[in-house]
């Protein structure tokens, strides 16, 4: 595994009202992977992700970044939120203006860009996420997958080196979630890092390269997707089943000893050879 | 309560507006003075802004048959204090002049009098006053807003009386025929409106104790 | 309100320069209020309506549908001139005919300056107006907030209509006594939620390096053509001229 770019180590924290929310968590981020964090609603992933740009601090613990553990400073969050770009459920959240290009262009100009710097940031990140054809129409006026898509635009505006998306396809109907897989595609092959977190297993499988099983406010593995997503008696303890296509790809002759399909595509592609 | 676009000459179309100017302004320095001490209360004034817009775009039942909308002059009152109100309250009829044609720019000042500076300042001398004089929570919040209302509406109806004097029976008496026109569907409103606002604040006193001490700091800080 | 806003959007004057639109709106409700009011609000009903029509290609119905409310209300509200109250001799009641030239005017004038907001309206998006407003000496804090306030309306737009269908579809609107008491329950539990989402997007806006303030791109948008510009102000003094020329043929 490549080195760490991101780490949580030994985190804990709280709701107010002392429920505990994540406990002694311990999460490694490698560069360039797409690491899912999979886990049944109310688990605490969420808790997580905002742990991982510094909008929550742990109650103990450590975050660490590139190797060193970061500082809650406002100098030190400002670069942290350059690096470690995060992208909220609702894309509603993030969105505050009328005017697509505008809001995109906000994160850039917090950074202290030049108004030429940041308009190049926002027509390049405008061309990665596919959103030429929007970008003239107000923000209201747009479907909730083309929302989505100026949200994560928002973010990659800023060059973060690591992308945290939380459920990203959650609401997304089948053509926008394809259009964002897409785009998002595009992000990773360029060298970004990508966290997700998903508690559809089917989803995990098909893009991520590492998975974190999530139970709890804990960690309960972490490792290659075919290593904990493949575990069936891991999985019962958090009542999942293997993801569907993989399931049935186990029980085909052509697949065994090789590397198992991801997607439904992959699957019919092998049976249909066979 | 709007008067529409147009409806006001321009003498007094100015007037109104040069009433409402200074309370506007200071209303503004106070609220900025909030802002600048903690940036993302424009959060929470926006939100604040856009839950009155809706909530005025809503439909009341009146028993005229007629339907209303709701102003929110009592509850916004209640909820930051008088002197927010004038500059969110002339906000949001900007925007209600721009989105849904209602109330207009020429009558932008006559109408931020009677809604964001009267009913306010009505509403909430009201609720100090019952609540001071123990009354209990509801009691005062149904007063201020139902009569906030009406404070709004008499005001409304001055406002006409002073452009369209009576040749008869002079301002006074164009003024009670304006009242007595516009009774007949802002007094059963105005009673709606003081139900809806006390149907709230029972429950946001229940279950929002968090946001609404949010809201105070942003009262007290205004207050500063 | 959906449907005012989507007009703004996407009709034919859309993308014009915002000043020139401005220019056209509040200089035709200058004028509507400047000159004589019986002749000149319907020379300015008028034209804005061929500028709407023929020029930004409005939708007739929706153009007429907004500018019909106001204008309703003001043919119901007007007569009302006409009825004289006095309290000299205890309470009165007297039909002015003499008070149908200051009924006439208010209509004209009404009708002129309504026609001026529903054309703004129509054809210019908010946020490209609000802006604007920077040069009037609005401070920027409030310019800000009323961006937000903008965006945020469709967003509580969206929450509230759900919400009230998700009442209706269980009766919550049968009967004054119950909508009454649906309206609090709904205007309760949107305002929670309005209050929490100005929270969850501080949360959204500080992973984008929100300090307090909004720094955006300007909208380069289109730039005002001067000749243009000399052109409406040319067209709202013709109405004006002719507005005081009309009158002295008018009687009423």
């Amino acid at each position: 595994m490549s080195e760490a770019i991101l780490e949580a180590r030994d985190i804990s924290f709280d709701y107010p009202g002392g429920i505990p929310a994540l406990v002694s968590l311990n999460l490694t981020i490698a560069r360039g992977r797409r690491l899912a964090i999979l886990g049944p609603n109310g688990a605490g992933k969420t808790t997580l992700l905002l742990h991982l740009n510094g909008t929550h601090a742990p109650k103990s613990g450590e975050i660490r970044l590139g190797g060193e553990a970061v500082g809650y400073s406002r100098t030190a969050l400002r670069a942290w939120r350059g690096t470690v770009g995060l992208v909220l459920q609702e894309a509603d959240d993030q969105l505050f203006s009328a005017s697509v290009r505008q809001d995109i262009s906000f994160g850039p100009l917090n950074q202290g860009l030049s108004e030429d710097e940041a308009r190049a940031r926002v027509d390049e990140a405008v061309e990665a996420l596919r959103l030429a054809h929007v970008v003239e129409r107000p923000t209201h006026m747009l479907s909730f997958g083309q929302k989505k898509r100026v949200a994560i635009a928002g973010i990659m505006a800023m060059r973060p080196r690591v992308l945290i998306l939380d459920e990203p396809t959650a609401g997304l109907d089948p053509s926008g979630e394809r259009h964002l897989l897409h785009a998002l595609n595009g992000l990773h092959a360029a060298g970004t890092t990508m966290v997700f977190s998903t508690h559809n297993i089917d989803f995990a499988w098909s893009w991520a390269d590492d998975v974190a099983l999530f139970q709890e406010g804990r960690v309960l593995r972490q490792g290659t997707a075919e290593e904990v997503l493949l575990d069936d008696e891991l999985l019962k303890q958090v009542g999942m089943r293997p993801p569907l296509v993989a399931d049935i790809a186990r029980m085909l002759p052509q697949c065994q000893g090789q590397p198992l399909p991801r997607t439904r595509d992959q699957l019919q592609a092998l049976l249909g050879n066979a | 309560m709007h008067i529409m676009e147009g409806f006001l000459p321009a003498t007094h179309a100015i007037a109104w507006t040069v009433a409402s100017a200074p309370v506007v302004a200071y209303s503004a320095w106070r609220v900025k003075k909030v802002v600048e001490e903690n940036p993302s209360t424009k959060l929470l004034l926006a939100s604040c802004g856009a839950f009155a817009f809706v909530l005025s775009a809503l439909k009341l039942p009146s028993v005229t048959g007629s339907c209303s909308h709701p102003t929110g002059t009592g509850l916004g009152a209640v909820l930051f204090g008088p002197w927010v109100m004038p500059v969110m309250g002339s906000i949001v009829l900007l925007f209600q002049a721009l989105l849904l044609a209602h109330g207009g720019i020429t009558t932008l000042g006559a109408n931020t009098f009677s809604m964001g500076i009267v009913g306010p300042f009505v509403s909430y001398a009201l609720y100090r006053m019952v609540r001071k004089s123990g009354g209990s929570l509801q009691l005062a919040v149904f007063l201020a807003a139902a009569l906030g209302d009406m404070s709004t509406y008499c005001t409304t109806s001055v406002q006409l009386a002073l452009a369209f004097p009576d040749p008869v029976g002079g301002v006074l008496g164009s003024t009670a025929k304006f009242l007595g026109i516009f009774a007949l569907t802002q007094v059963p409103l105005a009673i709606a409106e003081g139900l809806l606002t006390v149907i709230v604040v029972n429950i946001l006193s229940k279950t929002s104790v968090g946001e609404l001490k949010t809201l105070n700091i942003l009262g007290r800080g205004a207050q500063a | 309100m959906n449907l005012i806003d989507r007009i703004a959007h996407t009709n034919r004057w859309s993308r014009r320069a915002t000043a020139e639109k401005l220019l056209v709106c509040l200089g035709g409700l200058a004028v509507c209020l400047a000159g004589p009011p019986l002749t000149t609000g319907p020379l300015m009903l008028l034209a804005n309506t061929l500028l709407a029509l023929f020029a930004a290609r409005l939708p007739a119905k929706v153009y007429f549908a907004v500018l019909g409310f106001p204008i309703g209300f003001l043919l119901a509200g007007a007569p009302m001139l006409l009825v004289s109250v006095d309290f000299s001799h205890g309470l009165g009641f007297g039909w002015r005919a003499d008070q149908i030239g200051v009924a006439a005017g208010l209509v004209g004038r009404a009708a002129g300056a309504a026609s001026c907001l529903t054309l703004l309206a129509l054809t210019t998006p908010v946020h490209a107006m609000i802006p604007t407003l920077r040069r009037i000496g609005v401070p920027a804090f409030l310019v800000e907030i009323m961006l937000l306030t903008y965006r945020l309306i469709f967003v509580f737009a969206e929450t509230v209509a759900r919400g009230y269908n998700a009442q209706t579809a269980r009766l919550g609107y049968v009967g004054w006594k119950r909508s009454v008491n649906s309206l609090g329950l709904l205007a309760a539990a949107f305002f929670q939620r309005a209050m929490s989402r100005a929270q969850h997007m501080e949360v959204g806006l500080a992973a984008r390096g929100f300090e307090g303030n909004f720094p955006v791109l300007r909208d380069d948008g289109v730039a005002a053509s001067g000749l243009r510009c000399a052109a409406i102000g040319a067209g709202l003094s013709l109405i004006l001229i002719l507005g005081f020329v009309a009158e002295r043929f008018v009687h009423v």
